[in-house]
């Protein structure tokens, strides 16, 4: 036992979660004190090795599948838990399976008659809300997939969405919907509830068989997928997306308090020499008391230029989080939108809430005339009509992955804005290895730039923002 | 002491403290391997409370340590009772007394002041030490009561180590205002108490309001637990639901109608948005 609990700590050190000796060496002391049966098991574990929330959900996780009767054996103490399943005793549902192995992609084949039951049986399940049934629903439709194999760890919204196909998901919620119009709001919020703990389950469901049936290594690549710190921002889960949204929150908080404990020390430091000979006259000379130099907060001041182009819009609504979560700290911030051609944010977020913000974003600004980004007439556009927000005092800040979509460069443009800043920064989500490739022109512009940074994930991110700020 | 999680339970349940399984197990965790537990989870539902209740059924003193900014190591720890001292020191002017003897009276324990902290580590018996807030406190603090609880024992100059004669069982909360160094998260138990389940609350709510009837409590905590499902800037916590429910008993309510609801919903939620929110779709929450 004391060994699977080793590997388990291993395992959750691998999905970005802190774990040390000490707390492992607590945790063997707690389940002696505590036994063994399964609640007991878990709740003294997660008390001793988890200490914060966020971590709470990729915890249960990793405890269900590693724990888990058929991936460790029936005897978790006595088989070693890195066996590789077995294919042939692993392989279920073999009963419903359509086309078996290849060439499922190309549809199940089913009867009319069948499909009306599925959506029925579908509907019939949220509406009741009986867990047992969920989690046989959620069952079967991943063992309607067959054989899973490689590809469909490497792609699992993939073989997600066939089993939504197959469960006919969709065409569920659509009557769940039509249904809850005569109904009430009430019932309604429950079955959104209850669609969501569906899904959930079901990607826990496919990430269990998946592990089952390809053994350790698919345990550690589902594990990563888990580590949000290192993960790229594209491929967040929408309860992903939530977690780093919070995280965000505290790096925001975490820079803004460093500021000021800095300040705070640093007004100790530098002696105001004229002002201590001057109070020393009252003690004859003696500078008894010094006087310290008083410090004048200023604020940095930035403008902020976010690519809202499909291909980086997840990355820069992040960092429009993180810009607004400071900003009412001490950064005076004026922000712009662009695809094609840059329009003036700022005012969406003056003392509302940021998802609001977000909205009205997409509803009213006008930043995309061909929905192409088109950095060179941007750069036109933005010297014509903005260029007086730019000053000595500014620094100048764009996100964008510089793809231009073979337009003209206008570089000129851009580096008149450079000249008319403190300094200006960019920051590119792609990785480094595809920058210059095809369209990309992060070279140029980025020459022109004081300082280019890559940042795709919450660590660089973290790192970035202390940098700049 | 507690003998077993099932034993936490029992006792805590006696004290009119309803916890589930999970919380037993954390508290009898920190109690037997003398730990400090440190309880995060939103306002008002019942992180204090906790703390007291344990303190009750285990039939010993709470000593409370609140936490604020500025909160620094003499009123946590110690103080000399300065203006004592400095009346001694003038009134042995008067006398014939030497200033050794002044000196050696004046650190004597009868100027000095312990605070929480000294108190729970001299206490004779185990007592429950509860950190409150300890968010709200500065780092530099968080790292003084670290070294505090890692051996139980503070050094004081004039009167050497200070070792606590029973290691006192420490509460630590919080309502992540901010992140606590690793080096404290690693060396507690770590509880997190969320909203209570719809059985759970309706439960405590039958305890503490024992004058609601059944019809009512079970409508209240219904109410209250489909708020909760909305997107809330402040989803309302256990406490505002006791409030709520002693409101409505003291306006001799029976039955939730929207009239009603809309009038005292101002117990539940504190933000204005939230409350038009729930204005907006008052008849589909009301329960029938």
């Amino acid at each position: 036992m004391d060994k699977n609990i080793l590997q388990f700590a291993v395992l959750l050190r691998k999905a970005g979660l802190r774990v040390s000796h000490s707390e492992v060496a607590e945790a063997l002391r707690a389940i002696t004190l505590t036994g063994i049966d399964r609640v007991t098991f878990f709740n003294a574990l997660s008390a001793t090795l988890i200490k914060e929330q966020t971590d709470m959900r990729v915890f249960e996780k990793i405890f269900e599948y590693y724990f888990n009767p058929e991936f460790m054996g029936d005897d978790c103490s006595r088989f070693g838990p890195m066996i590789k399943a077995d294919p042939k005793t692993t392989c279920q549902g073999n009963d419903i399976v359509p086309g078996r192995g290849k060439g499922r992609t190309t549809g199940f084949g089913q009867g009319r008659g069948l499909a009306a039951a599925a959506v029925d049986n579908f509907v019939q399940v949220i509406q009741a809300g009986i867990p047992e049934e969920m989690s046989a629903l959620v069952k079967k439709g991943v063992a309607g997939l067959g054989r899973l194999d490689e590809e469909d760890l490497e792609d699992m919204k993939n073989a997600i969405r066939q089993v939504k196909v197959f469960l006919e998901w969709n065409m569920g919620i659509y009557k769940l919907e039509n249904a809850a119009c005569e109904l009430d709001e009430k019932t309604w919020l429950v079955w959104q509830e209850r669609l969501k703990t569906l899904e959930d389950m079901l990607y826990r469901e496919m990430e269990k068989r998946l592990i089952i049936e390809l053994g350790t290594s698919a345990l550690e690549k589902v594990l990563a997928r888990e580590n949000i710190n290192q993960l790229d921002f594209y491929r967040l889960s929408s309860q992903q997306t939530a977690e780093i949204r919070k995280k965000i929150g505290k790096i925001a908080h975490k820079l803004a308090s460093r500021l000021s404990f800095r300040q705070k020390r640093s007004k100790r430091g530098q002696i105001d020499l004229a002002r201590t000979i001057r109070r020393s006259m009252s003690y004859g000379g003696v500078p008894i008391k010094p006087a310290y130099r008083d410090h004048y907060p200023t604020r940095p001041e930035f403008v902020v230029l976010f690519d809202l182009s499909g291909s980086v819009k997840v990355f820069s609504e992040f960092i429009l989080q993180l810009v607004y979560s400071i900003q009412s700290r001490y950064i005076h911030v004026r922000s712009f939108v662009f695809v094609d051609t840059p329009d003036e944010i700022t005012g969406y977020f003056q003392n509302r809430e940021i998802e609001d913000g977000i909205k009205d974003i997409y509803n009213l600004a006008k930043y995309s005339k061909t929905a192409f980004s088109d950095y060179g007439q941007m750069f036109i556009d933005f010297n014509e009509k903005y260029l007086e927000v730019l000053n000595k005092k500014t620094t100048l800040l764009i996100i964008g992955d510089a793809r231009n979509n073979y337009h003209r460069d206008h570089a000129d443009c851009f580096r008149n804005m450079c000249q008319e800043v403190r300094k200006t920064i960019w920051l590119n989500p792609e990785p480094v290895e595809s920058w210059d490739t095809e369209d990309s022109l992060i070279s140029l512009y980025g020459g022109l730039c004081d300082q280019v940074f890559e940042c795709r994930n919450l660590e660089q991110l973290d790192r970035v923002a202390r940098k700049i700020i | 002491m507690f003998g077993s999680i099932e034993d936490v339970k029992e006792k805590l349940t006696k004290q009119n403290y309803l916890i589930n399984y999970r919380v037993a197990t954390a508290v009898f965790l920190a109690a037997k391997l003398q730990k400090p537990l440190l309880i995060e989870g939103p306002a008002g539902v019942g992180k204090t409370e906790l703390a007291k209740a344990a303190a009750g059924a285990l039939d010993t003193s709470l000593i409370r340590l609140q936490c604020y900014e500025g909160l620094d190591e003499s009123k946590a720890l110690f103080e000399w009772n300065y203006q004592k001292q400095l009346l001694r020191i003038q009134a042995n002017h008067l006398t014939e007394k030497t200033w050794e003897e002044t000196r050696n009276n004046i650190f004597s324990e009868e100027f000095f002041l312990a605070r929480p902290l000294l108190q729970a580590l001299k206490a004779e018996n185990t007592v429950v030490l509860l950190v409150d807030e300890l968010d709200k406190s500065d780092e530099e603090f968080e790292s003084f009561l670290l070294e505090a609880l890692s051996d139980y024992q503070v050094s004081i100059p004039e009167l050497g180590t200070v070792k606590a004669s029973s290691i006192p069982i420490v509460i630590l909360t919080s309502n992540n205002y901010r992140e606590f160094s690793d080096a404290l998260k690693r060396r507690c138990i770590h509880l997190y108490i969320d909203y209570p389940s719809l059985e759970r609350e309706l439960a405590i709510v039958r305890i503490k309001v024992p004058e609601a009837n059944e019809v009512l409590a079970e409508k209240i905590v219904e109410f209250v637990q489909s708020l909760r499902k909305m997107v809330l800037k402040k989803p309302p916590s256990i406490s505002e639901t006791l409030d709520w429910s002693r409101t409505l008993v003291l306006l001799g309510a029976d039955s939730l109608d929207e009239e009603l609801v809309m009038n005292t919903v101002n117990i539940l939620l504190k933000y204005q948005q939230d409350i038009k929110k729930v204005e907006e779709r008052i008849n589909g929450l009301l329960p029938e």
